[in-house]
């Protein structure tokens, strides 16, 4: 296991992958997010209740999952950072930190913009939004505490890196209070359509859009992961053998 | 055409729907964007270094 660990945590070998699957991860996203566009925004029929204001929930729900996913993917990833000195792991939850910010922002800017027309307010101080108000400075922090105890050159330090990485697991208990907040408490959140028990609340020329939207932001940040992680492992290895090698590949 | 400018104005709502499909395409599209220019630029300072030390050497 720890064998396996290193073999796949060592710098090159991710570096290699990174390189082999961004071309496809970035044309899948761009696939899914098209057709997804297409058919939330042109195909779908109007809902009966919120005529077209609705179509929102096509940025605002997958952006809302991936603000929570990306989140979890950071805390994790720090985790085995602390726990195997993993230096990878370190550079991979730095690298997922501005993606799931921008996510958080767009679930929480998207929430407000529809919230204004159909509970008649920008924003309330209930236990869902504010959860995920918090997730936002969850992230903000981390970015922050990096870039504070970053040496003078801007690259991230080992107290950075530890001080970041245990913010970041500390902070996933806010997980579950966003996730099951619509049940905990009475909110004017709704509770989830997609994710019960029984079948969806939604048909499925409206559902349809909505998982290729989810499907290809998933991809998306897969994709931005394998750029921003490759940018950190050669920023952190610069004056390694590996990437003199490289180099001299990428010359020919 | 009428066809357009329906789609354009979404039963109203067009302000709300397509200020929140924009701000997805920048903040995210934006993430995205400039960590590929980033990484552009990295590979080729970092690369450029890493040759000319091979040379040095």
């Amino acid at each position: 296991m720890f064998k396996w660990i290193h073999r796949f945590g060592s710098p090159p070998v991710v570096y290699r992958l990174c390189s082999l699957f961004s071309p496809w991860l970035g044309v899948a996203a761009a696939a899914c997010l098209l057709a997804g566009l297409w058919l939330g925004l042109v195909v779908a029929p109007p809902d009966y209740e919120q005529g077209e204001s609705y179509r929102i929930i096509y940025v605002h729900v997958p952006a809302a999952w991936m603000s929570m996913f990306v989140y979890v993917s950071m805390a994790v990833s720090s985790a085995v950072f602390l726990i195997w000195r993993l230096k990878v792991a370190d550079v991979a939850a730095a690298a997922m930190a501005p993606i799931g910010a921008a996510f958080t922002a767009v679930a929480l800017l998207t929430g407000s913009l529809w919230g204004k027309p159909m509970w008649g307010t920008w924003w309330v101080w209930d236990a869902r939004l504010t959860s995920e108000l918090l997730l936002l400075f969850l992230y903000l922090g981390y970015m922050a505490l990096r870039g504070a105890l970053a040496d003078p050159a801007g690259a991230s330090t080992s107290a950075g890196a530890r001080s970041a990485a245990i913010l970041a697991v500390v902070g996933i208990v806010n997980i579950p209070i966003i996730h099951y907040s619509v049940e905990w408490w009475n909110t004017l959140h709704q509770p989830s359509t997609i994710t019960r028990m029984d079948k969806p609340a939604m048909h499925i020329s409206m559902l349809r859009p909505l998982l290729l939207m989810a499907a290809g932001a998933q991809l998306l940040f897969f994709y931005n992961l394998t750029v921003r992680l490759r940018s950190g492992l050669l920023q952190r290895e610069a004056r390694a053998r590996w990437v003199r090698d490289l180099a001299d590949k990428h010359a020919t | 055409m009428s066809n357009l400018a329906e789609f354009f104005h979404m039963g109203g709502y067009a302000f709300y729907v397509w200020l929140s499909f924009g701000s997805a395409f920048a903040l995210v599209g934006g993430i995205v964007f400039w960590s590929w220019r980033e990484w552009v630029s990295t590979r080729q300072r970092v690369f450029a270094r890493a040759r000319r030390q091979e040379k040095n050497a």
